[in-house]
């Protein structure tokens, strides 16, 4: 089930790497994240070693990097305490590329972890390749009163709830997708009768603020307890500034009326206003429950082709017991 | 034929904005319209993009080349107010049922001469500085939670010690630079502007813009760039404390006409309404105070929110010279 725990040791380091035209600056950026426990290294150490830049990445393992000038053969070099230090040529980066890097003694974690008092599983597990796959927000026309759903369902009840994982989708669009967003967070359990998300249990306001594609948020410390083994978690959109994305539409307008009498038409702007954020989605033959709620507050259930099965957001979520 | 035919263009947009005033001044079919002139009290010569706003409907338009605007029905029935103003000339305010039979709006001039300096000796600063990266948000568009009533946003700028000159000014806005062009009747519908920066002091009694510092009208136009930068050395605009604004003004014409396409919360659909460019930057970062300012329809300067409390300033640069 936790599937993480069965992978090799390591760090991953999601590189959103990117070279941009802000005038002469080439700027990296990505994402440091530890393999083993799949959540970011904060805190680790970034440089870009001839043009000599060093930084730190931040919670969630973001680090940017900006140089007026990058030499051809200059090295990022990634390290931290506990994971052997990683060197990688800038010449060999492409976009949205993952590195692995081991860590100095990975048996130790391990035994650290069997030796807790309460053990450790994780829900719907995705992996960094899923994080690539593309946007999966459910369709809605208006967006208003919009939010996603997906059904956890455990083995044990009485879950303390450690962190939820989700993949965030920032596609190379013009104009760039603001990179903060806002978004709520809500934990709820099942509607007995019908079966979709019913009360909230807990809900939380969740602020992303750089590119990170791999997002962890930490609930270890708003000791949230699920006392059945099936629950929903649920991502809501807000309709707020801070989350518009500008999308261009034509539409016509007269330009000219020719001698004949005929009329010649131009295409004229129509901004159409979307919000943030937008979460990876990709296909399982067998996917998570999940709903949508629309206008009105009524929660539909997503449908699920027998045949190809169907999409689920890249949300896992991690509980002790 | 050809200047009747752009005539014709420019009255149905006028049509246009009739049938947006008689909707939203909830008149009837209209059985007469009122065509007025703005015109230089001096020279009666028509005055070109001066603002025309009605308060009660929310409404504002640009006067076109020829100074006329239009409004429809029976003025002594409509209880509205007019505030009409143009950059160097005072403002116009009356009741709109004053105006009836009324021909030509005379606005007098307001002009003050500003004396070169010489710059030599004197360094550069530039104020509110940004790179691409910072902005990935424009104002100035009708959104699903509000639609855009202002006439002028402001960004506020201090300097270190009073006094300087204003020698550019860079700002970035909305432009979709990725368009192929080959297949578009007319690239001017799309990112096409025209727009003026107003330049403020701060006011001495209160927050927010003051007088201005150039009464000069700086017109900018752009076919698609996303960043405009404007040399004003010329214009000798004189900052005498330690606070200015630079704004932008909308010219709500046909040039700067497209569309917003937003969801109605009320009728649960989507609406489209009238839009116009630019749309000006808003930089990704949280400084220590709001320095973006609105002018309403009321011609009143306001703190701008819409983004508070996450985003503070618009993209707009300053280049001063001081000593």
């Amino acid at each position: 089930m936790f599937n993480a725990f069965s992978l090799k040791s390591g760090v991953f380091i999601l590189l959103l790497f990117s070279f941009k035209g802000a005038g002469a600056q080439t700027i990296f950026e990505g994402q440091v994240l530890d393999q083993f426990y799949e959540k970011p290294v904060p805190s680790a150490t970034v440089a870009l070693i001839k043009t000599k830049i060093v930084t730190l990445t931040n919670q969630q393992g973001y680090f940017n990097i900006e140089a007026n000038v990058v030499l051809p053969s200059d090295t990022l070099v990634f390290s931290s305490i506990g994971y052997i230090t990683k060197r990688l040529a800038v010449a060999d980066y492409t976009a949205n590329l993952f590195v692995l890097l081991t860590p100095i003694n990975s048996t130790l974690e391990e035994v650290n972890i069997t030796n807790r008092k309460l053990k450790i599983e994780r829900l719907r597990d995705f992996t960094n390749g899923d994080i690539g796959t593309g946007p999966g927000n459910p369709q809605s026309k208006h967006q208003l009163q919009y939010a996603y759903a997906k059904l956890f369902e455990s083995k044990r009840s009485n879950l303390l709830l450690k962190q939820i994982d989700l993949g965030r989708h920032i596609a190379n669009a013009f104009p760039r997708i603001p990179v903060q967003t806002i978004f709520l967070l809500h934990i709820m359990d099942v509607d007995s009768k019908t079966g979709s998300p019913g009360k909230i249990i807990y809900t939380k306001q969740i602020h992303l603020e750089d590119k990170s594609y791999w997002v962890t948020i930490d609930l270890s410390k708003d000791n949230i307890v699920i006392p059945t083994n099936r629950f929903f978690i649920s991502l809501e959109w807000q309709q707020i500034p801070m989350n518009e994305i500008i999308n261009l539409g034509f539409v016509n307008r007269l330009y000219k009326v020719k001698s004949n009498g005929k009329q010649r038409l131009e295409e004229v702007s129509e901004y159409r206003i979307s919000y943030q954020p937008i979460f990876t989605g990709y296909y399982r033959s067998k996917p998570a429950v999940s709903y949508t709620k629309t206008i009105g507050g009524k929660w539909q259930k997503n449908k699920v082709d027998l045949k190809y099965g169907g999409q689920e957001l890249a949300l896992s979520v991690t509980y002790k017991y | 034929m050809r200047y009747l035919l752009r005539i014709n263009i420019k009255l149905m947009y006028r049509i246009l904005i009739y049938l947006i005033i008689v909707f939203a001044c909830d008149v009837q079919a209209q059985e007469k319209l009122n065509i007025f002139h703005v015109v230089d009290s001096i020279s009666k010569k028509p005055i070109r993009s001066a603002s025309v706003t009605l308060i009660r409907a929310k409404l504002s338009m640009s006067t076109e080349s020829d100074g006329i605007f239009i409004i429809p029905g029976n003025l002594k029935l409509l209880k509205d107010s007019v505030i009409i103003y143009s950059q160097g000339y005072g403002v116009f305010k009356t009741l709109l049922n004053r105006m009836d039979g009324m021909d030509s709006i005379k606005l007098a001039k307001q002009q003050f001469k500003l004396d070169a300096i010489d710059l030599t000796g004197k360094q550069e600063s530039i104020l509110n500085p940004f790179k691409v990266k910072d902005v990935d948000r424009f104002t100035g568009i009708n959104t699903t939670t509000t639609p855009f009533e202002y006439l002028q946003l402001a960004q506020q700028f201090y300097l270190i010690k009073p006094g300087a000159q204003i020698t550019k000014v860079k700002i970035r806005r909305l432009a979709f630079s990725n368009i192929d062009y080959s297949n578009i009747v007319s690239y001017k519908g799309i990112d096409y502007v025209q727009f003026r920066i107003r330049f403020y002091a701060a006011d001495s009694l209160k927050p927010g813009p003051g007088r201005e510092i150039c009464t000069e009208i700086v017109e900018l136009s752009d076919r698609d760039n996303q960043q405009i930068s404007v040399d004003v050395e010329k214009y000798h605009i004189m900052v005498p404390g330690k606070s200015f604004f630079i704004a932008v003004e909308w010219i709500k014409d046909f040039v700067n006409q497209g569309f917003s396409n937003v969801f109605d919360r009320k009728t649960y659909s989507l609406k489209q309404s009238v839009n116009f460019r630019p749309a000006i930057g808003i930089l990704n970062k949280r400084g220590n105070q709001l320095n973006i300012w609105s002018l309403n329809l009321k011609r009143q300067w306001k703190p701008f929110t819409y983004y508070a409390p996450y985003f503070t300033d618009l993209a707009i640069t300053a280049i001063v010279m001081q000593e």
